[in-house]
């Protein structure tokens, strides 16, 4: 298993105290079949606050892996994710749950919404699981409704919806709690080229400030990151901006 | 502490907001849900309402008759207490009060009912002073030679104030007045209103009980045990008398139909656990249907405790629905069953039946359909706090499933056959007291049993599947993508099996039994009898003249007479039948010739096997008999199978029983034919001569006599056709309720296999194929639990009810209940099938 050198971990300590993500000597491994499958090798890099960061590879390059060690979903097998100071690999389920809320945004590839929610109802989720009544949600949900284009729809369930749309509120949900980071794994995978480019300009415009790191395998939204992380058989072998 | 309290309480309730709101978008998952926790409260609050109606009538009416007495002296049988011994009870110390009661049958145009015959002394029991008021009629009008009736019998009969009424005690008949119809109150509610009242020398007359009374209520002084007072009342009077509390006598009073009253616990028991499948597999469904919607939760932060108290909240409330539902049905089913009930059931009771709803038995059905439903929900929810917050990331189709994990779990079936054993050994070894949970212990253990072998069931089921001609691997495959709804389908129908087989042979043994038991009635050309065949013998007696008027007839050869007489001995109420010689009542003509010599003679005695059970008597041993005329040592002479009165029965000779309890007359005549008269001619003139008597006689030829006596056994058999009825629609209901939830889980897949071109029928089938193949596992497997379970109802059945059952295994019942099970198999998959077939393609395939 190749390990981060020296001098990455010395650059990674360095930055860390600026950086909102650090991530040094990041492992996954998996037992599959009896054999054991890497799917990340000693990956280290830091992501400033306020940046776009895209995540690319071929598939099974662990790029999903990646994200998933980031929002909190899994955990390492070694190495550490620290995100605005807090030590991933140190929280037990709960705080992981915890975390997730407050900390980190998601929009999913295959948008992952509340079929028996309306949409206003779907942006309001998180802070929903957080304990707040949904009434008390309205306001602010429909506020981000509204900065998606999507305001006369607040009401309409996602089975009423088209995919474009569908997206958008997911976009809105994960800036419901406001948070500092938001990962978004291929999310213009299940649309078109014209509604994919219009949900990437909405996710960009609404997170401006925060850091938004996307997985994908599309080079024209590639090119639009700060950086770009290209990952191939689970390590990282260039960084680009 | 109280913030977190709070913010922890916020969680749960989106949590529970979520879950509530998926079922309201999904109402025909949510129906399935509740579906089998309906069906087990149905039936169980239905039998609870039963139970509670007969307690409550007999408590009622105990408790009523009682007057507020403390203790009640009776006599050892109908023939009652002497007045004498009013002063002496009144003169021992403790004792505050007595009053004597006259509580007798009498026949009144026909009808059966209650008269009851009080004097002044009944003020210090009770408060009579309202009589006028709740009756409306001024007293003076009440001579002492007139009845007031109870409303229940004034409306049967038609009568009102002013009304005469023919009245037969056992000796005579008289016709009478009618002086009122209570209206309200006591008198207006006791025993139903089935009553007469009168002053207490009237009713002596009337009954032919002079100088008796059939009971003498006491009042003990406050602060004095009534068990010292009942003791010294038995040192005074000796053993003519039985003294009782209001409590024995309600005992008492339900000694006829403990049987049912017993068997309702295992029935529930049975039920809540069909309806555990049921609900299993609807829960098992939900959470592998909402497993993205899970993760997805997961991933924005819900955390793991959240998920699973909102999935056990909405398992929770789908029990509390169906219960709530259920319950409500299960009570109108009961009040229809207690105004159907046989009659043959009703005369084992004291009292008129009134359907009542006790406080428990609504309460006890919701308990139980909420436990079933949770604890079917107990592995889904392990399922659903298992779901990854990383599986949110793939897509639907490529969302891990932990049905694949259908393990062999030897530890499991080691637990399993240790409760099986346990269970098995305190049922075998204290059958009477540890029925309900030594059967608990192995239902509970044979359903961990089957799910440690599981992968045997579904690769059994997948098998079959496989076998069915043309359609090649499609059902196999449905099949074993949902190894649990396999496992919960098939155990819910062998659960049904299981118990039809077990009810089949042990009731089909006691019913042959019953019949049996009644054979020699055959032996008479005809009967006169003073109760019908299909009823309990009662205390009417036809008098010694019809008898008389019997043998004048030219057709008749013989008349042999014999008398009914229910007798306490110790603290039950056993049957003595007095018989002749050549008699063909079962008492006597099932024993030997030697035996029935000895009864004759008035040296000995036959009993019912149930009284030998219970007493552990054999031929041979000595029974002391207390009677009015002091005890009488006997011998066992003979046990004979006679199940006539669930207490016992003993058999003497009619002259010793006549001499010994004072009672003259008979409760039926035995006819022979003489040689050259046709039945028939027989019949119509014996029907010529009690047409015309005051006294209600049954005229019947020996065949008639048999099957109404044998109606009790098809009664009873009625009722358990109906439960196993119920039991395979359960079990039907399992097989729908699966397949639907499969055919709604795997619309979209469905959807594609229509698209690439499978026809309706080809769907329809690869459905059905799937419901049979579970069928048959579930018929296979349950035969053989199910005899294993007839092993012990068997034993139990020796035991308890002292019913000589057999453990037999016969090929036809079996086959036949496994062929009922495939049918019913092959119905339940006829709905979901047509569903499939129906399916709008375009729509399955863009379904989310």
């Amino acid at each position: 298993m190749s390990r981060s050198t020296p001098e990455q971990t010395e650059f990674v300590a360095e930055r860390s105290t600026s950086a909102l993500i650090a991530v040094t000597d990041l492992t996954r491994s998996y037992p599959r079949g009896g054999v054991t499958v890497e799917a990340l090798r000693g990956v280290t890099f830091v992501i400033d606050r306020s940046s776009f960061v895209a995540i690319m590879g071929p598939s099974g390059s662990g790029k999903s892996t990646l994200l998933h060690l980031l929002g909190c979903l899994d955990r390492p097998t070694a190495g550490n994710v620290v995100i605005n100071g807090i030590d991933l690999s140190r929280l037990n389920d709960d705080d992981a749950s915890d975390f997730r809320r407050r900390h980190i945004g998601f929009v999913f590839q295959f948008f992952n919404l509340v079929p028996s929610l309306k949409a206003w109802e779907n942006v309001a989720l998180p802070a929903m699981l957080d304990g707040t009544a949904l009434s008390k949600l309205r306001l602010r949900a429909e506020e981000l409704l509204s900065q998606v284009g999507l305001s006369d729809r607040s009401l309409h369930r996602p089975g009423e919806m088209s995919g474009g749309e569908l997206q958008r509120v997911a976009v809105a949900r994960a800036l419901m709690a406001d948070p500092p980071v938001v990962l978004a794994d291929e999310p213009t995978g299940n649309l078109d080229s014209v509604r994919g480019a219009e949900i990437l300009e909405i996710l960009l415009t609404a997170s401006s400030g925060r850091t938004v790191v996307l997985a994908t395998h599309d080079h024209g939204i590639a090119e639009q990151a700060h950086r770009v992380l290209e990952l191939r058989d689970g390590r990282l072998v260039t960084e680009g901006s | 502490m109280r913030a977190r309290s709070a913010a922890l309480l916020g969680m749960v309730q989106s949590s529970v907001t979520l879950d509530l709101r998926y079922l309201r978008t999904r109402p025909t998952r949510a129906a399935l849900a509740v579906v089998g926790v309906f069906a087990a409260t149905t039936l169980i609050a239905a039998f609870l309402c039963i139970q509670g109606s007969l307690s409550n009538s007999v408590t009622r009416f105990e408790t009523a008759a009682s007057a507020g007495a403390d203790l009640q002296v009776m006599g050892l049988t109908d023939t009652g207490v002497p007045e004498t011994a009013l002063p002496m009870i009144a003169s021992l110390k403790g004792v505050s009060a007595t009053a004597p009661l006259l509580l007798h049958p009498v026949v009144v145009n026909h009808h059966s009912v209650d008269l009851i015959g009080i004097d002044s002394a009944i003020e210090s029991f009770v408060n009579v002073g309202n009589a006028q008021q709740n009756t409306g009629i001024p007293l003076e009008s009440v001579s002492p030679e007139n009845l007031l009736a109870g409303p229940g019998i004034a409306e049967t009969l038609g009568i009102h104030r002013g009304s005469k009424v023919l009245v037969y005690g056992g000796t005579a008949h008289r016709l009478v007045r009618v002086a009122g119809v209570f209206t309200h109150g006591l008198g207006a509610t006791f025993d139903n209103g089935y009553y007469f009242l009168t002053g207490l020398s009237f009713a002596q007359t009337l009954t032919g009980m002079p100088q008796a009374v059939d009971s003498i209520l006491v009042k003990t002084l406050p602060h004095v045990s009534s068990r010292q007072v009942a003791s010294q009342i038995r040192k005074t009077l000796g053993g003519r008398i039985a003294v009782s509390s209001p409590s024995e006598l309600v005992r008492l009073g339900l000694a006829g139909i403990q049987q049912l009253l017993s068997s309702v616990p295992v029935v529930s028991v049975a039920v809540v656990l069909i309806a555990s499948f049921l609900v299993f597999n609807t829960m098992s469904m939900l959470a592998r249907d909402r497993r993205s919607e899970l993760a997805t939760l997961r991933a924005l932060g819900a955390r793991r405790r959240q998920v699973v108290i909102g999935f056990v909240v909405q398992a929770l409330l789908l029990g509390a629905i169906g219960s709530a539902i259920g319950t409500v049905i299960g009570v109108l089913v009961g009040d229809v069953l207690v105004h159907t009930l046989p009659p043959f059931f009703l005369t084992y009771l004291p009292a008129a039946v009134s359907f009542s709803v006790p406080v428990s038995a609504p309460l006890t059905a919701v308990a139980a359909g909420i436990a079933a439903a949770l604890a079917a929900a107990v592995q889904p929810a392990v399922s659903v706090s298992r779901v990854a917050p990383v599986e949110a990331m793939k897509s639907e189709e490529g969302v891990s499933d932990d049905e694949e994990c259908l393990l062999y779990r030897p530890r499991l079936a080691a637990l399993s056959l240790t409760a099986i054993a346990l269970g098995s050994v305190i049922f075998w070894l204290s059958p009477k007291t540890m029925t309900v949970p030594g059967i608990a212990m192995m239902i509970v253990g044979w359903v961990l049993l089957t799910y440690a072998f599981a992968p045997i069931l579904v690769g059994f089921a997948c098998a079959i599947a496989r076998g069915w001609p043309r359609t090649g691997e499609l059902p196999s495959a449905g099949l074993a993508r949902s190894p649990r709804h396999v496992w919960g389908t098939t155990s819910a129908i062998a659960a049904s099996v299981a118990l039809v087989v077990c009810l089949a042979e042990v009731v089909g043994q006691g019913t042959s039994l019953i019949d049996q038991s009644v054979q020699s009635l055959r032996g008479a050309s005809a009967w006169v009898t003073s109760a019908p065949a299909n009823a309990l013998p009662n205390h009417v007696l036809l008098p010694t003249k019809l008898g008389m008027a019997l043998r004048q007839r030219s057709e008749v050869a013989r008349v042999i007479a014999g008398q009914f007489c229910y007798v306490r001995l110790g603290s039950r109420e056993i049957l003595l039948q007095g018989v002749e010689a050549r008699s063909a009542a079962p008492i006597l003509a099932e024993a030997s010739s030697r035996a029935q010599e000895a009864v004759i003679d008035g040296r000995g005695v036959t009993i019912s096997s149930q009284l030998a059970n219970s007493d552990h008597l054999r031929a041979g041993d000595p029974l002391d008999l207390q009677t009015p005329v002091g005890v009488k040592h006997l011998v066992v002479s003979a046990v004979v199978v006679s199940l006539l009165w669930p207490e016992g029965t003993v058999g003497i000779s009619l002259s010793s029983l006549q001499s010994w309890y004072g009672r003259y007359g008979a409760s039926w005549y035995e006819i022979d034919l003489r040689p050259g008269f046709s039945p028939s001619t027989l019949i119509r003139g014996v029907n010529q001569l009690v047409r015309s008597a005051s006294y209600p006689a049954y005229v019947y030829t020996g065949a008639q006599y048999f099957r109404g006596a044998t109606s009790s056994s098809e009664g009873f058999v009625r009722l358990v056709m109906g439960v196993e009825l119920v039991a395979l629609v359960v079990g039907a209901l399992a097989i729908l309720n699966t397949l639907m939830l499969l055919i709604l889980g795997r619309r979209r897949e469905l959807g594609v296999f229509r698209a690439v071109g499978m026809s309706r029928a080809q769907l329809s089938r690869t459905i059905k194929i799937e419901g049979i193949s579970m069928g048959i596992v579930g018929a296979v497997t349950g035969v053989p639990f199910g005899l294993i379970f007839q092993m012990f109802a068997s034993h139990a059945e020796s035991v308890i009810q002292e019913f000589p059952i057999l453990f037999r295994v016969r090929a036809m019942p079996i086959v036949v209940t496994v062929v009922i099970a495939l049918a019913v198999a092959v119905l339940g998959a006829w709905w979901p099938a047509r569903q499939a077939a129906r399916l709008n393609v375009i729509e399955a395939i863009g379904y989310e």
